[in-house]
């Protein structure tokens, strides 16, 4: 178990590496000069554009920007934002409990939603109720996110006054306002990971019912409930625990349009902005960031599968 | 001997629908079976790969609803029973599937799955229950140590013995086994085949063997069904239907088996399709003795206690008589030999012969 832990562990690391070498590799691709957009009005004046490049390392060999930039990030330092005088890790912190409050809302939606509608459709399989959890399953996957968040707003806030239609107020500051600033954005976000659930849901708990020890335990004289949740359920849990994570991952990793639409200062909106400033601290440290939450995410997902699937468990 | 589980003209057909869900015919699984097991028999119930076998066995315990026709169990009309009545009375009746992998529930340990049973019907008083699990284990010859492992720990003949001491568990006057041996090791198949001759002959129980290898049966059955197509052709004592098939299906069977000596041809040809069975009599496609009237007429299933369905049987050659056993069978008789410990090493069995 543990040799498992440290060789998966080990695993990860290359990861990161490579990832890393990705990230700073990418933007140097990106058109732009970062050196011009920070000069601003004085954009014209050479002396000032050198000054910039010198103090950023800009005028550096590629390589040399990055050990730079690894090394510090190795012993914790993420660097300064360019454009906001601020540490990347101090933007990261704040703006990570908004992007998970919201994936956490979004994802307990998704569940609440997805699960039941999946079992249900699997039971009452090619009845009414399959078709209708289907066809809004069907309906989640193919609208986009942006759309319905506006549809939501013109409804619920212009329509109805019921909610605010944008912005954001911390957990820590006033709850129930906090829900009502994340509810519509984490409905939009839940809606399109419950309809990935729902479908997994429905195709494992197909092929648990088809199985042989669901017939022994209706055999056996179990209750219809007791023979899909006891039996089937359990076991059709497991890829759906899996994929539950990763999904969890992606909403933690900022909805960028839907962020954009709520205007809710989290992750998307963050690595939005930094790219549209070539803000180069802030993309890669959001990124990496990021990439190490997915990382950490998997590891969990596998954790949990071992929990959850005796067959992994030893050895 | 009264008849503990009776059929009566049992029909289940399932429906194939086309891509847009239409009816577009029917399986004719089982098509009017009739068929009486009595308290304390081994029937078999033999035939080749989609004959019905299978789901005949489902539709004894009701795990599928038969179309029409009616299933008795101890007497009492198994359709009448409310749900919860049927729950109550499957502690009585219990099944063995072929596949041990599929058969146990992968999240549950040896001892959940046998306990589950015990519980469900209040068998065993809690306190009593690890005692009651560790018995039916060495009843099954599985150290009880093991009641604390996952199925996944397990060989398949090891799992088919969980799967025995599962269905041994509520003390059940019937056990149906759906080809319980099929997916084992020849030399597992003995060892499990072994095990349930024991159990069905120290716990008397009613035993209903669905399979299509007629070696197993012989060692088995006390009475064998023989099924065409969802339809019976011959039916009667175990020593008559595999000794002296009347039926040119068996016949066919019986001379199909390793080490037969029989003049009976080998079937040619496949099976018909299910969707659209044959008229008359269902076997008249691969029958070499097969007449116009043979297309035309329905054979009844006729005789008292060993019975056929062919408008022939009585004027049809006298197949050879076979030596008392042979091949495959002999085969497998000497592998239990073995295992008990009470024969010569099977290695060299070539002396035999």
């Amino acid at each position: 178990m543990w040799v498992w832990l440290l060789r998966r562990i080990g695993q990860v690391l290359p990861t990161l590496f490579i990832l890393s070498i990705l990230i700073f590799g990418l933007q140097q691709l990106m058109p732009g000069d970062p050196a011009l957009i920070l000069a601003g009005e004085e954009r014209g004046d050479p002396q000032v554009l050198a000054q910039i490049r010198a103090e950023l390392r800009l005028d550096r060999p590629i390589h040399e920007q990055y050990l730079y930039w690894i090394g510090n990030v190795l012993t914790g330092d993420f660097g300064f934002s360019w454009r906001i005088r601020m540490p990347v890790s101090q933007l990261i912190l704040d703006k990570l409990p908004v992007t998970a409050q919201l994936a956490a809302m979004s994802f307990i939606i998704a569940v609440l939603i997805g699960v039941p509608a999946g079992i249900l459709s699997a039971v009452k399989r090619d009845q009414p109720a399959d078709w209708a959890a289907n066809a809004v399953a069907l309906f989640g996957i193919s609208t986009p996110n942006f759309w319905l968040g506006i549809m939501m707003i013109l409804f619920f806030s212009v329509e109805l006054g019921w909610l605010p239609p944008s912005g954001y107020v911390p957990l820590t500051e006033d709850f129930w306002q906090s829900i009502a600033t994340t509810i519509m954005p984490a409905f939009v976000l839940g809606t399109g990971v419950a309809s990935v659930l729902m479908r997994h849901t429905r195709a494992a708990m197909l092929t648990a019912l088809s199985q042989d020890y669901v017939r022994t335990a209706r055999a056996k004289g179990l209750r219809e409930r007791m023979v899909v949740w006891k039996h089937a359920l359990r076991n059709a849990l497991i890829p759906v625990v899996t994929l539950g994570a990763i999904e969890f991952g992606r909403l933690l990793a900022g909805a960028v349009l839907t962020e954009q639409v709520f205007t809710i200062p989290g992750f998307g909106k963050l690595i939005v902005d930094a790219v549209f400033n070539r803000d180069y601290p802030v993309v890669q440290g959001v990124v990496l960031a990021t990439a190490l939450i997915f990382v950490l995410l998997s590891l969990v997902a596998d954790l949990l599968y071992m929990a959850i699937n005796p067959r992994l468990r030893q050895a | 001997m009264t008849a503990l589980l009776e059929l009566r003209d049992v029909v289940k057909h399932f429906p194939v629908r086309d891509a847009l869900g239409r009816r577009a015919g029917a399986v004719h699984a089982v098509d009017g079976v009739s068929l009486a097991v009595a308290e304390g028999e081994v029937l078999a119930i033999v035939g080749e790969s989609g004959c019905g076998k299978s789901t005949l066995g489902r539709v004894m315990l009701r795990l599928i609803e038969p179309d029409s026709g009616s299933v008795r169990f101890a007497g009492e009309d198994l359709a009448s029973l409310s749900p919860a009545a049927l729950r109550a009375r499957r502690r009585d009746m219990q099944i063995i599937f072929q596949d041990p992998f599929g058969s146990l529930d992968p999240r549950m340990t040896v001892a959940q799955a046998i306990a589950e049973p015990l519980r469900l019907h209040r068998v065993v008083p809690r306190a009593e229950e690890a005692a009651r699990v560790a018995e039916l284990l060495r009843r099954v010859g599985l150290r009880p140590e093991n009641a604390g492992r996952w199925p996944h720990e397990f060989s398949g003949g090891q799992r088919q013995r969980i799967a025995i001491a599962r269905a041994l568990a509520s003390n059940p006057r019937l056990i149906i086994g759906d080809e319980p041996v099929s997916a084992l090791d020849v030399s597992v198949q003995a060892q499990v085949i072994n095990l349930l001759r024991d159990l069905i002959r120290d716990l008397r129980l009613t035993f209903v063997l669905v399979s299509h290898d007629l070696g197993v049966v012989r060692h088995v059955a006390d009475r064998v069904a023989v099924m065409y197509l969802g339809r019976l052709v011959e039916e009667g004592p175990a020593e008559h239907v595999l000794g002296a098939p009347r039926h040119p299906y068996t016949r066919a069977l019986v001379a199909a088996m390793p080490g037969a000596q029989t003049k009976t041809p080998p079937l040619e040809g496949d099976v018909p399709s299910p969707i659209a069975p044959p008229s008359g009599c269902r076997f008249h496609t691969r029958c070499a003795y097969a007449t116009e009237q043979c297309r035309a007429e329905t054979p009844r299933l006729e005789g008292a206690a060993h019975a056929v369905a062919c408008h022939f049987a009585a004027s049809l050659p006298a197949p050879v008589e076979r030596s008392a056993a042979l091949g495959g069978g002999e085969r497998l008789a000497r592998l239990q030999g073995f295992f008990r410990g009470n024969a010569p090493s099977p290695i060299g069995m070539g002396d035999y012969a």
